[in-house]
């Protein structure tokens, strides 16, 4: 990315005609900002250029009175003022049609059988050079594909050799199991050996391929055409950056996710997680329909039936239990329907202080973009796995660490965007990135120092590094616990652009509260130090920023429900709530009482498991609203698809509670709209946030190439459905809007430009900002939680004999419930293994790979909890400290363990549980597939109309 | 932390003394560790014949470099063997200039007289036949390399002389392959 980027403008002139180009990036770059056509492949808005296609090829005059001009390739030509080139000479035209035909000779004649069809630069590009001839007769080079795992399809003969996929995969994304093999006429694309692709950011190999070589395996499995599919802008549900992406549906059911561009956030990339995670939204947990609740007519569920079912609970007292999956505009309701001193979060003592923590920070500090996190100049991660709990922060971080190469080339005057020769003259160098945590992570080995240590001692350290700055002592030669501090020291105050990130993770804050005392410090001192704070979930900072002085604990709710005689109590309201950090006794006691649960929710869970009354909630995928990411930013979701009655959005079915239940309240009244619901809230608090919900737009959800627009029904009724009506803006229809009539598009199309990267015709200038603006507004967030601002020692203790400290590493797959559902998570999960010092395991007499048997201590419920893990070495740990994948404790919470070797009946065991589970989730997955396409033939009509009641 | 999740020989169990020493030399004379990937796979070429996907496993991890990145460089070279080979690899050059004068004779003289295309090896496991794209002897085309030795001028009768001598050769050496 660019560093210090000087943008000055000059003119050049292009066929004779005057424009204004920017000098900061190449003349390629400067044609497309135009709005131009000219075809390229191997050159990437965000990877820069390396010149391999000479696809981009222009012809450069001298001056006017040049007539012959030479061909140079635009891609690395700089622009300069007063340049001449032309698009439209027959010399260029020629050679970059001779391009493609050279391309085609090994082109398989693949499109019909392609996923890439209809969304192929690689066909946009072929049409827009004029070539629309085969002339070659020969023989095409073939290959074997591989198998690349779960996600991610190979189909080597498509290959053009641009090398984008493995510039991607390996410069960008830092992943070593991917390469580039052969030489001449056979150059191979893939992996050493077949085998599931490792890196999380593996799925945008989708979208970087300009063929279809890399195909999204999920969406091959149940297919539709890019012009078929109905899509809608959409926030990533997975984590708490909120990447933004484009959801595709056909049929009922959601097919697959797509980049959105959004300059901030995501840019052009998104992690695994967030693409491949959506699965949940199709899957067999599903809860479709509401129970608990006697319905009078067999076909639907009315709203009289609900009342009915609540109506001996009128006057009584609910609990609400919201949750960070929640929208804000749930979480919001419940809280005013049950009042403040009856609202929880769902969060344990501990989380609750983290909370309140976490608002201060978020009162005191804008946390940094993902964009701005690629301008750092020095980089400290404080005990938080980004790469596995906020990918795509980690995949800027990376970006960040080229800047010091950046910077080598510019001083020799290559520029930024010159790829390779930016990679060749910065060589192994980097800027600096310090991790001090208590595991391992893949950012490991770009990192100048480790720092492996348990929690506790990184509080310590922190500490201490806090009272150095804080005594302006001079910065050498300190040590800390033996470890070298002093070049950390120096280069955090010396930095231009620093960054600190640390996250919820450990679960403690008094980690959280540490860095938040060594920002103070760098922020007093009037150091520029940025940062950011990753939550476990992606509308946690919405969530929390409602928690306030009177709000309840999990250990509050299970001391209310014991006292549950005496109180007015009636029940509990649970939205979206899976209760992850409840233990099974805890639920058992909750199942115990008197007391009504409703649960909203979209999947069955352990709450949805011992509610009275289940109301099936809509998915992020069919619902409408906010979620508030890490920085504070409201963003949007809107309806990919109709919701299929009775599911609708919890904020709606919350306000049709409340008309039973709450009905005094005045925000008891059923909204038609989202925009409805946010003027009646704007109305009722004048602190609700001052969204514009521009739903005067009409813009067309299908392409309007969309088959089937009166037939797709035509199985149940030839007559033509009426459209689902909606709300948002958007219309369940190929009529309407064109897509590019807001920045929030619900795919990207232009003219001439069926794949993503037509994104280019909408923006300002090449990878820079939308042509239309973006929404950004952010929640002001004011600490409102004090009574658990408890700052004292770090809880943190080794007490038993022989026990580790054990961290356990939470894979991208993993810690989120809602994508975990996905089966092909459970495919690619890891076996159980564990990390120890070298040392340690020595003198046990252990050998690496050597199974042990792990008792963990929770700190929840006492009872240890026995697991089998593969041991491997970890030279950097210390002895008391070790760390992880145990697959049974989904949990951050796990403590102390103590180790043993395991039998190997134990061993046996596990193996055979594993195996018996990788079975069952082949089996989900096919099922959901038949199942799914069994549907597709079969949609009620009522999927195209709306309202609970509507008939 | 990436999972080892090949199961990789360990090098110092599987590469001997000899190799290790060799490549250890390399190391200590390039600026980077992986540098001496290339050397490293030469040398145990030059042990073993060919690269097997062992011998690649193990060069990887003794280089503490990736087994994607080392493959690259394996393929890339045609000097580099991943496929066991005969004792004698003739490099038949296809460029341009042997096009033109007189390569297709010479291949079809080759192929006939052992018996193999291209990529394969002698069932007496002699020879195996490569092409090789320019092996910078244009003027003298049309060109091959076998070991370390060029022959030009080629003509179908000259190549299979040529041949036949290394099989004599072969044959009254025998056994010291
Ligand atoms: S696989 Fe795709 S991205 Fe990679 S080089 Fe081939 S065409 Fe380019
Ligand atoms: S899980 Fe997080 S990083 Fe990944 S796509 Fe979703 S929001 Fe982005
Ligand atoms: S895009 Fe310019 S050479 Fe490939």
């Amino acid at each position: 990315m660019t560093f210090d980027k000087q943008n000055s403008q000059v003119t050049i002139y292009i066929d004779d005609q005057p424009y204004q180009v920017s000098t900061d990036n190449n003349l390629l770059a400067g044609v497309l900002s135009q709005k131009l056509n000219l075809p390229y492949f191997c050159w990437h808005p965000s990877m820069g250029s390396v010149g391999a296609c000479r696809q981009c090829a222009v012809t450069q005059y001298q001056d006017e009175n040049d007539q012959r001009g030479r061909l140079v390739m635009a891609c690395t030509t700089p622009v300069t003022d007063g340049m001449r080139i032309s698009l439209k000479d027959s010399q260029s035209e020629q050679f970059r049609e001779q391009v493609i035909a050279a391309m085609m000779t090994n082109h398989p004649h693949d499109c019909p059988v392609c996923a890439e069809g209809g969304e192929c630069h690689l066909q946009d590009m072929t049409v827009m050079t004029g070539h629309t001839h085969r002339n070659y007769q020969g023989e095409k080079r073939t290959f074997n594909n591989q198998y690349l795992g779960e996600f991610v399809g190979h189909e080597m003969n498509r290959c053009i050799t641009c090398y984008r996929c493995v510039r991607f995969y390996k410069d960008y994304a830092g992943g070593d199991d991917f390469g580039v093999y052969g030489s001449k006429n056979q150059v191979y694309f893939g992996r050493q050996q077949e085998g599931q692709l490792e890196s999380e950011f593996s799925g945008n190999l989708v979208e970087v391929c300009p063929t279809g070589v890399f195909t999204n395996k999920l969406f091959s499995a149940h297919y539709a055409r890019k012009w078929d599919l109905q899509s809608a802008p959409s926030i990533c549900a997975h984590c708490s950056i909120g990447c933004n992406t484009s959801v595709g549906e056909r049929y009922g059911s959601v097919r697959r996710v797509m980049n959105r561009y959004n300059q901030a956030i995501n840019g052009y990339f998104l992690c695994d997680r967030g693409r491949f995670g959506i699965g949940f939204v199709n899957g067999e947990k599903r809860l479709r329909q509401a129970s608990g609740i006697r319905q009078s007519s067999p076909e639907r569920l009315s709203k009289l039936d609900v009342s009915k079912a609540l109506v001996h609970f009128r006057g009584k007292r609910f609990i609400g239990v919201g949750s960070a999956r929640a929208s804000f505009e749930a979480n919001y309701l419940l809280k005013q329907f049950v009042g403040n001193s009856k609202f929880s979060l769902g969060l344990t003592e501990r989380q609750m202080q983290l909370a309140s923590l976490h608002q201060q920070y978020l009162s005191q500090y804008q946390p940094v973009s993902i964009a701005d996190i690629e301008q750092s100049d020095f980089v400290l991660i404080v005990d938080e796995d980004i790469t596995q709990t906020a990918p795509r922060m980690a995949l800027a971080v990376r970006q960040a660490l080229r800047n010091a190469s950046i910077e080598k080339a510019s001083e020799l005057g290559v520029p930024h965007w010159q790829d390779s020769a930016v990679r060749t003259i910065g060589g192994q160098e980097l800027s600096p990135l310090y991790l001090i945590q208590s595991m391992g992570t893949k950012l490991d080995n770009v990192a100048e120092q480790v720092i492996m240590q348990s929690t506790a001692a990184t509080i310590k350290l922190l500490n201490l590094m806090t009272e150095l700055i804080t005594s302006n002592a001079p910065l050498i030669d300190i040590h800390h616990q033996g470890q070298q501090l002093s070049s950390l020291l120096n280069q955090l105050v010396s930095a231009k652009k620093p960054l600190i990130i640390g996250g919820w993770s450990r679960q403690s804050p008094q980690l959280l509260s540490a860095i938040m005392s060594l920002l103070d410090v760098l922020t007093k001192a009037d150091m520029p130090v940025r940062s950011a704070i990753v939550a476990q979930e992606v509308n946690q900072v919405g969530a929390i920023s409602l928690l306030d002085q009177q709000s309840l604990s999990v250990e509050d709710i299970l001391e209310n429900v014991k006292q549950e005689q005496s109180s007015e109590v009636g029940g509990i309201i649970f939205l979206e709530q899976e209760l992850s950090g409840v233990s099974q006794t805890q639920l058992e006691q909750l199942k115990q009482t008197q007391l009504a649960i409703i649960a909203l929710d979209h999947s069955e869970n352990a709450v949805t498991a011992l509610a009275d009354i289940v109301l099936p909630a809509a998915s992020v995928t069919e619902g409408d609203g906010h979620y508030v990411n890490y920085q504070g930013l409201i963003q949007r979701y809107y309806q990919v698809h109709p919701n299929r009655l009775p599911i609708m959005d919890s904020w709606r079915w919350l306000t049709l509670l409340a008309t039973t239940l709450f009905a005094e309240h005045p925000l008891a009244k059923e909204a038609q709209s989202l925009s409805q619901l946010h003027d009646d809230c704007r109305q009722y608090d004048a602190k609700w946030p001052m969204l514009p919900l521009d739903d005067h737009y009409d813009i067309a959800r299908e392409s309007h190439r969309t088959s089937g627009r009166t037939s797709k029904t035509a199985n149940i009724s030839v007559h033509e459905p009426k459209t689902t009506q909606s709300t948002d803006g958007y219309r369940f229809s190929m009529e309407g809007s064109k897509p590019s009539s807001t920045a929030e598009m619900p795919f990207t199309w232009a003219p001439g430009w069926n794949s993503n990267q037509s994104i280019t015709q909408f923006q300002q200038e090449v990878a820079g900002s939308l042509l239309l603006p973006m929404t950004t507004q952010y929640l002001s967030i004011a600490q409102s939680i004090a009574k658990y601002c408890d700052h004292s020692e770090a809880v943190v203790q080794t007490s038993q004999a022989n026990a580790l400290q054990f961290s356990q590493q939470i894979k991208w797959y993993q810690g989120d419930w809602q994508a975990g559902l996905t089966p092909e998570f459970t495919l690619i999960e890891s076996t159980n293994y564990i990390f120890l010092s070298s040392d340690y395991a020595s003198q046990q007499g252990w050998q690496s790979g050597q199974w042990l048997q792990v008792s963990c201590m929770s700190s929840k419920d006492n009872a240890p909890t026995s697991v089998i893990a593969e041991l491997f070495f970890d030279p950097r740990l210390s002895d008391e400290l070790c760390y992880g994948q145990l697959n049974e404790l989904a949990t951050f919470d796990v403590k102390q363990v103590s180790l043993m070797a395991a039998s190997e009946k134990q061993v046996a065991d596990y193996k055979m549980r594993r195996k018996a589970e990788h079975t069952k989730a082949e089996q989900a997955q096919q099922y959901m597939l038949e199942r799914l396409k069994q549907q597709d033939q079969f949609i009620p009509i009522r999927l195209m109309n709306g309202g609970l009641d509507d008939v | 932390m990436n999972i080892v999740n090949q199961v990789m020989p360990h090098p110092n169990n599987y590469l001997t003394d000899a190799e290790l020493a060799q490549i250890d030399h390399e190391i200590s004379i390039m600026e980077t560790r992986e540098a001496a990937g290339i050397e490293a796979l030469k040398i145990v070429q030059a042990h073993r014949g060919w690269i097997s996907d062992d011998s690649l496993l193990a060069i990887a991890h003794y280089l503490q470099m990736s087994s994607a990145e080392l493959e690259g460089v394996a393929t890339f070279y045609n000097l580099i063997y991943r496929q066991p080979v005969g004792k004698f690899v003739i490099h038949l050059c296809n460029s341009v200039s042997c096009h033109l004068t007189g390569y297709a004779e010479v291949l079809a003289a080759v192929k006939q007289y052992l018996g193999i295309e291209y990529g394969q090896t002698t069932q007496d496991g002699l020879f195996t036949l490569l092409s090789n794209a320019c092996l910078g002897g244009c003027d003298k085309s049309p060109v091959m390399m076998i070991g370390s030795e060029h022959y030009q001028q080629l003509t179908p009768d000259l190549a299979i002389d040529i041949l036949e001598q290394l099989k004599q050769t072969a044959k009254s050496h025998g056994g010291d392959s």
